[in-house]
């Protein structure tokens, strides 16, 4: 009890859950007014379609129903598209095409690896400024997520089966 | 405890703004609009490669 009324994260929780947990920083970006914009990108581990382990960061996004990622993301990493599933999608940012594909990917920091398997939108306009999402659907199932906005820090806790 | 993930200081995110960035051992390698036309970068590194898009200011998220 001494060791949980210690852990800052979660009080509840013995130590070796505090080791299962990984959090993750936010990156602060400056706007050219100074302000910084904030956002929960994580890094996440695939291989390219040369089976080239790759480090990439994600937006982690609470508002998005799926997964995004650019097209020439999906070309690096070599996913398969469907063909048969080609769709729009919309957001606040508008509606573009979409085809769906299969991501696997790792989450990792120096005591946890987690291998994810989602259905991710590979965004068909090349052209868009938008980063890879991690959304609800596929992923958020697998974590108990935590944003701390103001300490600027994202917390992913794995799913076990006896939380289900 | 919690993973540092500051990669860039804020002249590079400036400068690579809309960009890929391919980042091994910590430093920037290649930058690009078009992922594609990193790859042989990206193999280049020796080891696990980073990469990252940079959003431009007025880019909307989903």
């Amino acid at each position: 009890m001494q060791e949980n009324a210690n852990h800052p994260e979660n009080p509840e929780r013995g130590y070796a859950n505090i080791l299962k947990m990984m959090i993750f920083k936010y990156h602060n970006w400056k706007r050219s007014d100074g302000t910084l914009r904030k956002a929960p990108i994580i890094p996440v581990y695939a291989q390219s379609k040369n089976g080239r382990l790759l480090k990439i960061f994600a937006l982690v996004d609470s508002g998005a129903d799926m997964s995004l990622m650019p097209k020439d993301l999906a070309l690096l990493l070599g996913l398969n598209e469907k063909d048969t599933e080609t769709g729009t999608t919309a957001g606040i940012g508008g509606e573009i095409e979409v085809k769906k594909a299969n991501f696997s990917f790792a989450i990792k920091n120096e005591h946890e690896k987690y291998d994810i398997s989602l259905v991710t939108l590979v965004m068909q306009n090349t052209n868009l400024n938008v980063p890879p999402i991690l959304g609800r659907n596929g992923f958020f199932e697998q974590f108990h997520i935590t944003f701390k906005q103001n300490e600027e820090k994202i917390i992913l806790k794995k799913v076990q089966p006896k939380d289900s | 405890m919690a993973q540092e993930t500051t990669l860039l200081s804020d002249e590079e995110l400036e400068k690579f703004a809309g960009e890929w960035v391919v980042i091994c051992d910590d430093q920037v390698i290649a930058h690009s609009r078009n992922l594609t036309k990193l790859e042989s970068d990206i193999n280049k590194c020796r080891k696990t490669p980073t990469i990252l898009k940079i959003p431009k200011e007025d880019t909307l998220i989903f």
